[in-house]
């Protein structure tokens, strides 16, 4: 696409659809304008392109700008300097691919077909496994599972190449068994994704039963993965029958001139390109309603985790099923009984689209979100093992990188770091930034019209630089140490202090300011050149895996220090707020 | 109002009203055909074979019935002690054969699906279920536990914030639906199962239900959602002139369904006859509020109270918490309150 100047970005999020107005400046291509409405997918609008219109009207409205015609289309390729050259669309509204796992062996097959599921938006209620412990262990409970699962599709994997055939070939038949008692429209399709010999024998078996699509083994050989095909297969489909059910679909698909990629896939290939640009260790991390994303860029190898089954609002019951209360609770400064807590987070799941309105509010959806972030981090970190990452070295980033409302939306910088540190635990030196302006999750589309645009706008407006965090990392010691910190500044000037161990301190160096920290503990010490930003450095002497005071009372007094370190006073407390002491 | 449902079959069955046709709300509309569980037999392993000519072997096909012990299949052998036969453990239907095994359906019964509000049919999928059209009066309750039901309305109690303590619970009142503004607890809803009560409504419920097992056999509805916040005064207002009439509660559990968030509701249909034209011309109104409109705060954890929007300001503003949304000026009983329209509920 040629003499693309005018962009408008959309990101159509299951509550919240942003809208970006890009154009040149100074021959640059910049953010001009945002706009943000409540998405409208659903009832009772049940037309997407209603909250886009909605979100463009509040950048007419900035701007002064014409980007609507009257009949609410985006005024694009007319003549007249009122108009945009290109729509680019994101979305993640759409609900996720109801798929069955149905595999051999936990360790080996159905584990490589669950890292493929994590590279889109899906939800798996069971899985079949043929060798293991679990509900379904005989024919009849996975037939019955077949039949209650609703699933969209089902993903059969088993067998390396060229290798035993009648295990996987039971259980295909097994699957057939099932299908044949059900109505064909109910039917899952099947993506066979095993031992290769079997495709032809299986297309004879499925054939006439329902769609069926052979690709390429997830596991060819023993410790082999292989999973390129599946991905790209699972997206296909979750694009047919996901996204293009989506109400206005259509109508937006002429829009964006039929390219419409969803938002994982799309923040994924802004972390990856951050990373290759800046050739640094990267992880981005996308906290929403309804899902949690992390995507990395490590050693030039590039990694995916989608959980459906996380987020904030949408998809929080899931979450609560999956954690205790007390992993909330453990977060909050203030006392808040267990049940009272439960009721907020129960009433937030069904009422998904509602903000904080206090700061005791935006406290406990912080605490929400380092658990979504914990949770899906702990399903990155057992998938993602190969050369260049270990399970050790995945806590080392160069950069990290926060994205979604539930991290950006809140007037505390500080807050924001200290959430992502919480949720991933970073350890060595470690620059943080934000996607303050929600741009990260469409970068990955602009790229596909306007590859000129989305490198200079990931250069300049996707990330605000938060600083860096610098967390000595060692196995914790009942005599462990304080750290004895020395911040050089490029003026020559000199910090030193002292940071106890269990604590955080936050040392002054704001955007663009550079400085060396030197680093000593009883075990040795790093040396390290930092950049500031928003938020400055912070030295975290609180150990990993972070731990906490058993006793409530001390353990609220545990989370206010370390806000109040941050220059976050525990306002929680009181329920005015002063807004004089904050400083950021 | 108008109200227009969708009343699904749970499954592929069979539609047995048509159009134009009026029914009651325990009326049959259609039935379906529920498995019970299902019995893998291994024919060729009982033949002792490997493969085998179906034609020849099988004495049974799809969709056959068979009795405990009847032959499914049956080798001849010559001479013939090596005759094999394959004999059904279990009486059934054959659902399915592949592979050498036959699936055998067995405990399978007939459900009849009840239509749940009294109207008209208004359209019909044969397979799948029909539409049926009605006037009355429709709330939008927030979370439920249970079936579906229907009953006749009674009230609990006359204190708008009392809760459901079992009260009034007797024999002679199966058929009915209690409500209570406050909350209601387990020990009550297995009390109400077992006098045969219809179905609860309440104000609120408390987190520790979910956890039921077995899950309430009754609809319990929440309309305001989990903890201590009492009904509020209009729905407790619009139930309690409705007493004595009867109800019907839709009770999706509030599922967070993926990216979407199906409500319980709580239809209370007028009688044919009693309706003027105005009630059966009234729709829902649409989804956007503006000056005037009556809203709610959607979870705030004590407070139900109404308030009327009185400025929608065309920039956004700071809440409490510092962070700035599109929202509006809302005048509540006890004070002017600006809310983010994220936060708001829209009385229809």
């Amino acid at each position: 696409m040629t003499n693309i100047n005018t962009i408008l970005a959309v990101d159509c999020g299951t509550i919240n659809t942003k809208a970006a107005l890009i154009d040149q400046v100074d021959g640059v291509y910049r953010l001009v304008a945002r706009g943000a409405a409540l998405s409208s997918h659903h009832s009772p609008w049940n037309d997407i392109t209603i909250g886009i219109t909605d979100a463009m009207k509040q950048i007419e409205a900035k701007t002064g700008r014409v980007l609507l015609t009257q009949t609410g289309t985006p005024l694009v390729k007319r003549s007249g300097d009122d108009n945009v050259d290109a729509v680019i669309a994101v979305v993640s509204a759409a609900e996720a691919l109801r798929v069955l796992p149905a595999g051999l062996t936990h360790d080996q097959s159905l584990n490589a077909a669950k890292q493929a599921l994590a590279t889109t938006y899906t939800a798996a209620k069971y899985e079949i496994l043929l060798d293991g412990d679990g509900l379904c262990q005989s024919a009849e409970d996975r037939i019955s599972a077949i039949r209650e699962s609703e699933a969209d599709l089902i993903l059969l994997v088993g067998g390396i190449d060229h290798g035993a055939a009648s295990p996987i070939t039971d259980l295909a038949q097994t699957i057939a068994l099932a299908l044949k008692t059900m109505p064909a429209k109910e039917r899952p399709e099947i993506i066979y994704a095993g031992n290769i010999d079997l495709r032809t024998s299986l297309a004879d078996l499925f054939g006439g039963l329902t769609d069926y699509t052979p690709v390429d083994n997830v596991l060819p050989q023993f410790e082999t993965l292989n999973l390129h095909h599946v991905q790209t297969e699972l997206l296909t489909l979750y694009h047919q029958k996901r996204l293009k059910k989506l109400s206005g679909y259509k109508t937006l698909a002429q829009w964006a001139a039929n390219h419409i990629p969803t938002s994982a896939q799309s923040f994924a290939q802004t972390i990856h390109y951050l990373g290759q640009s800046y050739n640094i260790n990267i992880l981005g991390a996308n906290v929403g309603s309804a899902s949690t994303t992390i995507a990395a860029r490590k050693q030039e190898a590039h990694y995916l985790t989608i959980r459906s089954d996380i987020g904030v609002g949408n998809s929080l019951q899931s979450l609560l099923a999956q954690t205790d209360i007390e992993c909330f609770q453990r977060w909050l400064p203030f006392e808040m009984e267990k049940t009272e807590l439960e009721n907020f987070l129960y009433n937030k799941s069904l009422f998904p689209q509602t903000v904080p309105h206090t700061y005791r509010e935006m406290l406990i959806e912080a605490a929400i979100t380092r658990e979504a972030l914990r949770l899906t981090a702990a399903q990155a970190k057992q998938s993602w093992q190969d050369d260049a990452m270990t399970y050790k070295n995945w806590f080392s980033w160069d950069l990290i990188a926060g994205s979604g409302y539930p991290i950006t939306q809140t007037p505390f910088a500080p807050l924001a770091a200290l959430t992502m540190i919480d949720g991933l635990e970073p350890i060595g030196v470690c620059s943080l930034a934000l996607d303050t302006n929600s741009l990260a999750e469409m970068l990955g589309g602009i790229a596909a019209i306007a590859p000129l645009a989305a490198a200079q706008l990931a250069g300049y407006d996707t990330l605000l630089k938060l600083g860096v965090v610098v967390a000595p990392y060692g196995p914790y010691r009942s005599n462990e140490t304080d750290l004895k910190v020395k911040m050089i500044y490029s003026n020559d000037n000199i910090v030193e202090t002292k940071v106890p161990f269990g604590s955080l301190e936050l040392l002054p160096l704001g955007p663009g300011e550079k400085a060396t920290v030197e680093i000593r503990h009883s075990g040795g010490g790093i040396a390290a050149a930092v950049e500031g930003g928003a938020v400055g450095v912070i030295i975290d002497n609180r150990g990993r895996p972070l731990r906490f005071a058993r006793n409530e009372a001390d353990r609220r007094e545990q989370i206010q220090e370390w806000l109040v370190s941050l220059n976050l006073k525990p306002a929680a407390v009181s329920p005015i707020i002063d807004k004089a002491g904050y400083d950021t | 109002m108008a109200l227009s449902f969708a009343r699904r079959l749970p499954g592929v069955g069979e539609i047995t009203v048509k159009t134009g046709d009026r029914v009651n709300s325990n009326d049959t509309i259609g039935q379906i055909t529920t498995p019970g569980r299902f019995v893998i037999v291994d024919i060729a392993a009982d033949l002792g074979v490997q493969i085998y000519d179906a034609d020849e072997v099988l004495q049974k096909q799809i969709n056959d019935s068979v009795e405990a012990g009847e032959a499914i299949a049956q080798l001849s052998g010559k001479p013939a002690i090596f005759k094999r036969v394959c004999k059904a453990p279990t009486a059934g239907r054959i659902a399915a054969i592949e592979g050498g095994r036959a699936l055998i359906e067995t405990d399978s019964r007939i459900e009849k699906i009840r239509a749940l509000v009294s109207g008209a049919i208004a359209a019909v999928d044969h397979t799948r279920g029909v539409t049926i059209e009605t006037v009355g009066a429709y709330i939008e309750a927030s979370f439920s536990l249970g079936p579906d039901g229907i009953g006749l309305l009674v009230s609990a109690s006359d204190d708008p914030t009392a809760n459901m303590n079992g009260e009034g619970f007797d024999v002679l009142q199966t058929q009915t639906i209690f409500m209570a503004g406050g909350s209601v607890d387990e020990a009550t809803i297995r009390m109400a199962e077992e006098v045969g009560i219809a179905g609860v409504i309440v104000g609120s419920i408390a987190t520790n239900l979910l956890k039921m097992d077995p899950p309430p056999k009754i609809p319990v509805i929440a309309t305001e959602g989990f903890g201590n916040k009492p009904m509020d005064a209009k729905t407790y207002q619009l139930l309690k002139t409705h007493l004595n009439s009867e109800v019907t509660l839709y009770t999706w559990p509030a599922k967070q369904s993926g990216r979407s968030i199906k409500r319980p509701a709580i239809i209370i249909p007028k009688p044919p006859g009693q309706t003027s034209a105005a009630e059966a011309n009234a729709k829902i109104p649409d989804g956007y509020a503006g000056k005037g409109s009556w809203v709610r705060k959607s979870r705030d954890l004590t407070s139900s109270e109404w308030g009327q929007i009185i400025a929608t300001p065309n920039a956004p503003r700071p809440t409490d918490a510092d962070i700035n949304y599109y929202g509006a000026e809302v005048k509540f009983p006890q004070e002017t309150q600006f809310v983010p329209w994220h936060n708001l509920e829209h009385l229809g």
